[in-house]
């Protein structure tokens, strides 16, 4: 311990000057990956029962697709929570901008089987769990904003049995005349 | 360049090896032979402690230090700047991210406020700084975030590649009086929301709240604190509550009236807070 002092007193102010800023910059540089590039989360909660395990599961987002860039119908973005500050939020999109949905009540096991339809504004999206009746989303709150979506999750990455891409499960579907 | 005498100062142990070299038939391979430029290792033969520490990727270095020590002085220099600046990138990304920005308005929507010369010139635009920072004083104190009569940046609704430039006209548990555009007669600002205006008193020049309903506060990036140009001046919240002026033209007292279409807390709102 006294050795070190003693080192630490000899070491001119300008090396831990150097040290400080390059520190500093490989922290900044850290962080800006982690909120525009890639970021590994745990999620928890019922909302997408079948996809990911209510229990916690740590995800692969892909920061990449904030603002909604390049989302499509059937991905599972991560949003900021539109009534709670500060909450993030994974639902799988299912209208984009200009599409017509189907307005189903809040917590309700039945899909499409309300007679009428709301058309997705401009600049929302319609964002539903895959858990139906364990899940408050655009059924509740409407469709959201574009801008609160920071993120698509691309990947489960534990644990490691169930270590897996998220695969678009919605396809068009085939209608024949 | 002065005419330097042709030698170099070598290690013992490298003056025995050129002796050995010298010594041998040329061509032939002789033990503990090194090339010219490769690291000046000590004989393995040689008893006694070791000059060089057995690290991992010590050659790796080495090579790479010598190859920079073979470059030309200009170019030394220049890596050696290079190497002070770079974590100065990420540092001022970092800075104009989560810190303060400064921004360009464009548009008529703030226009008595901001941009006072849109109907004559609509080119020009104000320059703004903008604190990034999510809390209004620390991270660890419990204040309001948000008051009535700050100017706030945030992603459109309508278009979330856009950023727009309101002024908060009403908090969570308002009851607001909505103008043109807007379809209801009023409006109950509900949790985490806000209710955004911009400061034109044409109802046709600003897309606001009264267009896309009341925002919510996880769309808010940022908060307007001073307006650097052309006009230098400090942004103060609380002069829109208490009806200053400063300096900024108001006809009609159009500020007046949009105060008076807010009915404050009309709701009772214990929990989500806003902070």
């Amino acid at each position: 311990m006294e050795k070190l002092l003693r080192y630490a007193l000899t070491v001119k102010p300008g090396r831990f000057a150097r040290l400080a800023l390059n520190g500093a910059g490989t922290f900044c540089a850290c962080t800006l990956v982690w909120e525009h590039l890639v970021t590994v989360q745990s999620s928890e909660g019922p909302s997408m029962y079948p996809t990911f395990n209510p229990r916690g599961d740590w995800l692969l987002v892909s920061r990449l697709h904030s603002n909604g860039k390049g989302i499509k119908v059937g991905d599972i973005v991560r949003f900021n929570h539109p009534t709670f500050l500060g909450v993030h939020a994974a639902k799988r999109v299912i209208g984009m901008p200009g599409d017509f949905v189907c307005r189903d009540q809040p917590l309700s096991t039945e899909a499409g089987k309300q007679p009428d339809m709301i058309q997705v504004p401009e600049g929302h999206v319609f964002l539903v769990g895959d858990n139906l009746p364990w899940s408050r989303d655009s059924r509740n709150y409407g469709p959201v904003p574009l801008g609160l979506i920071n993120g698509k999750i691309v990947a489960r990455v534990w644990p490691p049995s169930k270590m897996e891409w998220v695969k678009n499960t919605m396809q068009p579907a085939e209608l024949d005349d | 360049m002065v005419n330097q005498p042709n030698f170099r100062i070598l290690s013992p142990n490298a003056a025995k090896n050129l002796a050995q070299k010298k010594k041998s038939v040329p061509g032939g391979i002789v033990p503990g032979q090194q090339t010219p430029g490769a690291p000046l290792t000590p004989e393995p033969s040689i008893q006694g402690p070791k000059l060089t520490p057995n690290r991992p990727f010590s050659t790796f270095f080495s090579n790479l230090r010598q190859r920079y020590a073979a470059l030309p002085r200009p170019v030394q220099r220049t890596c050696r700047g290079l190497r002070i600046l770079a974590p100065l990138v990420p540092i001022s990304l970092f800075f104009s991210e989560h810190v303060m920005q400064v921004m360009w308005v464009r548009g008529p929507s703030m226009t008595p406020y901001l941009n006072e010369e849109y109907p004559e010139n609509h080119t020009k635009s104000d320059m703004v700084l903008v604190s990034m920072m999510p809390s209004r004083v620390w991270p660890w104190e419990q204040t309001r975030r948000l008051e009535r009569g700050m100017v706030v940046t945030f992603r459109s609704p309508a278009n979330s590649s856009h950023i727009a430039i309101k002024r908060v006209v009403g908090l969570p548990g308002d009851r607001v009086i909505t103008r043109k555009p807007c379809m209801k007669e009023s409006q109950i600002v509900p949790f985490n929301h806000v209710w955004l205006e911009g400061d034109a008193s044409d109802p046709d020049r600003t897309l606001d709240s009264n267009t896309y309903g009341p925002v919510s506060i996880s769309l808010l990036t940022g908060r307007v604190f001073a307006i650097l140009g052309p006009r230098m001046r400090w942004l103060n919240w609380t002069d829109w509550e208490a009806g200053k002026l400063d300096g900024v033209s108001d006809e009609n007292n159009y500020r007046q009236a949009t105060r008076d279409r807010v009915v404050k807390e009309a709701v009772n709102m214990e929990s989500p807070r806003l902070d």
